[in-house]
């Protein structure tokens, strides 16, 4: 860190990078992934949606490391380098800046070329370009020509295959075109959905094309790294949160009556739904995601919902998750009875961690419950199953937002069927305990000396963590 | 306001507000107006809450009310050390076995002492006054402060410290502090009562030979000796363990003069001074790491807050702003008797499109258009032999450009009778292929000219009429 402190003081002017790129390249739309910014300009399927320059900055620590400068698209490349051709004229050896300044002072940059010439000034006082490709387009005289144009301006120009992923794309037959124009430094970076370390390789290619600002943009990798370490962990946080204060709720019933059950049982089910809807949303909003964008979204989530009701047998199904038997269970869907007293059921070793764990408060707890075994009262709690289906719809969602890049405006078929999470094993002992802590189901202030909820939160997280890599080992 | 209370108070305020979603917009503007990290800006945003609710004083009501805890249990110490020494040695008509009366006053304080070493190893945080002092505290909080955020401040206390590995420290620090106290009244108590009452000092034994006894008191003697406390000399120790009414009488003023230093020295050698130490040492510790807490900015509990006081992009407006409207390039149509050409001419047609397209009537000429010269090659054919029809055809795949339609627009004036083809619409996207039909619509090619199925535009190519 204190290297990158040092990177950072001493970095006077920010690196200044225009994008540049046919029209309907999806230029804007690298900006709103690299800004992390859903709201960044405007984006449509239509040619010519850009037709200003508009910045955006990069900090890094209140630092402006980066200025990404969004361009019009370029639309008259060909009759554009026959004027640029014609006004050199018999200038003879002129170099590319002299011709591109004569061409924004002469009257078409301000006429018929007044698009291309914001373009052009932009690229004039800028550091270095990224220059936009849609790779399923194929190698025309137009984009020849474009890239002829842009060289003059004697910036380094970085090309970069958008849509890359699609089978459409002629990724070879751009390469080889590249090549051919003398530009072998390429980088694959689809706006849409860049891949987990898309955004390090294109700062990297950027930083070997400059070398004088190196330093600078391996400050900017190294804290969007941390960066995105972190806000995995805060999104783990956020799940092993919303499980820990789930597998604490419980309902209390006098009896086990088919209609008082489903109406308790009904009770605890929407407090469930709430708080994982709650979830969803700090999830996307960890992300940056606005609810309200994600109606046309590629996430699970219509209006920032889950489709699925999360108590509907058939999400369970797909998960391949049944809600266990239990004496009622047709009755209250979802949600385990506790017919013994509180806990209990957990089985003796968890009631006991519970209790060396929890001190006083199970205690107290377990008195209130043996209360409620004279009077015959009984308790509900989600049911373990629930418990999985909510950890494994939230992973999902996770794994969804961290490879979404913020350009993403069309639904992607989400995958029916999550990763199982915590399946086909008992419970985690951290949930074991939640469920034995009725008061978890919350996190408020507290005069506790230790705070055991955060630490079973804490500790949960860690088992997702490692559930989640034991996944990726095993594809 | 030191580093440490600034962040405490920092994670009272966060906690304090847990409940509440909403974002406090006029602290978060003061906080983002000032320069400053992620942790310093957090550090304004709650500064000024704290100052606005109150919290702050709060704050320092509850240090206060700690502090007077402390206080409390210290004096405490003082006063039950005092009286139990002066019980422990009683009053000067029995002689005082020297042995018992040590192991009263050191006894459990030793034995404590060991625990607290013992809880290092086992991981347990130790300090069960430092617990007790917490609880007084707690209860001052509760009962008599009626300090409305008293949880949230004990908790951000908590927390903190927890996080930095340091509640082992303020425990430690409470604990030995109490303990130091204790062992300072002791010592005063031993004082007093050696000063004013006199004492025989004996010991006793049922099973253990003579020596055990000087061997133990020599050896205790020993470090107490080194700052100047007497130890008995072996004979009088002898003396001391065999007591007949004669000799207790008999004990000499230099004997018992020994025997009280030796006792002094020893509660002062490994009562006070181990206390003393350990109470330097762990708040030297607790100081040193408290001034090393920082609020983990990036931790769930405060990136939300982070990221909207330091932003990592900000947008910074359009430099250049937009022409106005984009020109639309309007057909010409060129008057006057056509040639009999039958002409196709593909512009930008991609190598995967069938080319030229099988199907195609007699005697139809076809050109492929891409390079600039290609273009104003047909251009210029066009123009010298006006078609009888002209077949454009275009990629249904590709976004339309100025470019392309401007040289569309240009070949299309040439002739009167004039269609474009979208080749491959039936694998390209409907948005982008009504974007192709209304920039046509636009340029002033008829609806039923548009043609994307294959064999429509060829046989339209091919009719005579």
């Amino acid at each position: 860190m204190a290297t990158n402190k040092e990177i950072l003081q001493a970095v006077t002017e920010p690196l200044r990078v225009t994008v540049a790129g046919h029209t309907n390249t999806g230029k804007t739309s690298l900006l709103r992934t690299l800004t992390r910014d859903a709201r960044f300009g405007e984006v449509s399927g239509r040619p010519g949606t850009t037709r200003h320059v508009e910045a955006a900055r990069l900090l890094v620590s209140g630092k402006v490391l980066l200025e990404l400068y969004d361009t019009p698209g370029i639309e008259e490349p060909i009759d554009l380098l026959a004027l640029l051709t014609e006004q050199a004229g018999k200038s003879g050896n002129e170099d590319g800046r002299t011709r591109i300044r004569r061409f924004l002072d002469s009257d078409p940059a301000k006429d018929r070329y007044e698009q291309e010439a914001k373009v052009l000034r932009q690229l004039m006082k800028s550091d270095a370009a990224f220059y936009v490709l849609d790779a399923r387009d194929p190698v025309l005289a137009k984009h020849r020509d474009e890239l002829e144009i842009l060289r003059l301006c004697g910036v380094p120009l970085l090309p970069l295959l958008n849509f890359v992923a699609d089978p459409a794309a002629r990724e070879a037959e751009w390469r080889d075109a590249l090549a051919g124009l003398g530009l072998h430094a390429i980088v694959r970076f689809d706006t849409v959905t860049p891949t987990q370390d898309g955004e390090r390789l294109l700062y990297g290619k950027l930083a070997n094309l400059l070398d004088a600002h190196s330093d600078t943009l391996n400050a900017l990798i190294a804290s969007h790294a941390e960066d995105a370490r972190q806000r995995h962990h805060s999104a783990l946080s956020l799940i092993a949160d919303l499980l820990i204060g789930v597998a604490a709720l419980q309902q209390r019933v006098s009896s086990l009556d088919a209609k008082v059950l489903d109406k308790a049982s009904a009770t605890l089910n929407d407090r469930v739904r709430e708080r994982e809807q709650t979830c969803v949303e700090r999830l996307l909003s960890l992300y940056r995601f606005y609810p309200d964008d994600l109606e046309t979204a590629a996430l699970p989530l219509v209006e920032g919902r889950w489709q699925q009701d999360l108590f509907d047998p058939y999400t369970l199904q797909t998960m391949g998750l049944k809600v266990g038997g239990g004496a009622a269970a047709g009755a209250a869907a979802g949600v385990g009875i506790d017919l013994m007293v509180g806990g209990m059921t957990l089985g003796m070793a968890t009631a006991v961690g519970a209790l060396l764990g929890g001190g006083l408060q199970t205690l107290r707890h377990y008195g209130s419950s043996l209360m409620g075994l004279i009077s015959g009262e009984k308790i509900l709690r989600i049911d373990d199953n629930i418990l999985r289906a909510l950890a494994a719809r939230q992973c999902q969602l996770l794994k969804a937002l961290e490879t979404r890049g913020h350009a993403a405006q069309h639904k992607i078929i989400a995958a029916d069927a999550a990763e199982t999470v915590f399946a086909g094993q008992r419970l985690p002992s951290a949930l074991r305990q939640a469920q034995a802590n009725p008061d978890w189901a919350s996190a408020r202030p507290s005069f506790d000396f230790e705070d055991r909820r955060q630490q079973a939160v804490d500790e949960l997280v860690q088992e997702l963590a490692d559930s989640q890599s034991n996944h990726s080992d095993n594809q | 306001m030191s580093e440490f209370n600034k962040r405490w108070l920092a994670e009272a305020v966060r906690r304090d507000r847990a409940d509440s979603d909403s974002r406090d917009e006029a602290a978060e503007r003061h906080a983002r107006g000032l320069a400053g990290d992620a942790e310093q800006r957090i550090l304004a945003w709650a500064a000024f809450i704290a100052a606005r609710e109150g919290l702050d004083q709060r704050l320092q009501r509850w240090r206060q009310g700690a502090l007077w805890a402390l206080l409390a249990l210290l004096v405490l110490g003082l006063l039950s050390g005092f009286t139990a020494a002066l019980a422990v040695l009683g009053d000067s008509q029995v002689p005082v076995n020297v042995i018992w009366v040590l192991g009263s006053l050191l006894g459990i304080n030793l034995l404590l002492l060991l625990i607290w070493l013992l809880s290092f190893s086992v991981n347990a945080q130790g300090g069960s006054l430092g617990r007790l002092w917490y609880v007084i505290t707690v209860a001052i909080q509760k009962r008599i402060q009626h300090n409305s955020s008293a949880a949230a401040i004990t908790q951000a206390f908590n927390a903190l410290t927890a996080q930095a590995g340091l509640s082992r420290w303020w425990l430690s620090v409470v604990s030995h502090l109490s303990w130091l106290c204790i062992m300072l009244g002791v010592f005063a108590g031993l004082m007093l009562a050696l000063a004013l009452r006199s004492y025989v000092f004996v010991w006793e034994t049922t099973i253990l030979p003579t020596s055990v006894f000087v061997g133990l008191v020599e050896s205790l003697g020993a470090l107490p000796g080194l700052l100047g406390f007497a130890t008995p000399p072996a004979d009088a120790i002898v003396s001391s363990g065999s007591p007949t009414p004669a000799m207790l009488a008999e004990q000499n003023d230099v004997a018992r003069r020994a025997w009280a230093s030796w006792l002094s020295g020893c509660v002062l050698v490994y009562g006070i001074l181990p206390r003393l130490l350990l109470s330097v040492w762990c708040w030297l510790r607790l100081g040193l790491g408290l001034r090393r807490i920082r609020l983990q900015t990036q931790t769930l509990a405060w990136v939300a807050l982070a990221t909207r006081l330091v932003p990592d992009s900000e947008k910074a407006g359009v430099t250049d702003p937009a022409p106005a409207a984009a020109p639309i390039f309007k057909r010409r149509a060129r008057q006057g008797r056509p040639g009999e050409a039958r002409l196709l001419v593909g512009l930008e047609i991609a190598s995967d499109l069938p080319w030229p397209p099988a199907g195609l009537a007699d005697g139809v000429q076809t050109h492929l258009v891409d390079s600039r010269q290609q273009r104003e090659y047909v251009l210029e054919q066009l123009n010298l032999d006006p078609p009888r029809k002209l077949l454009l055809a275009c990629s249904a795949a590709q976004s339309p450009d100025r470019g392309s339609l401007h040289w569309l627009a240009e070949a299309a004036s040439q002739t009167p009778s004039v269609a474009v083809w979208l080749m491959g619409a039936e694998r390209a996207d409907s948005e982008r292929l009504a974007i192709w039909r209304q920039s046509l619509l636009d340029m002033g090619i008829a609806q039923p000219a548009i043609y994307d199925a294959n064999e429509q535009a060829l046989a339209w190519l091919g009719e005579t009429s």
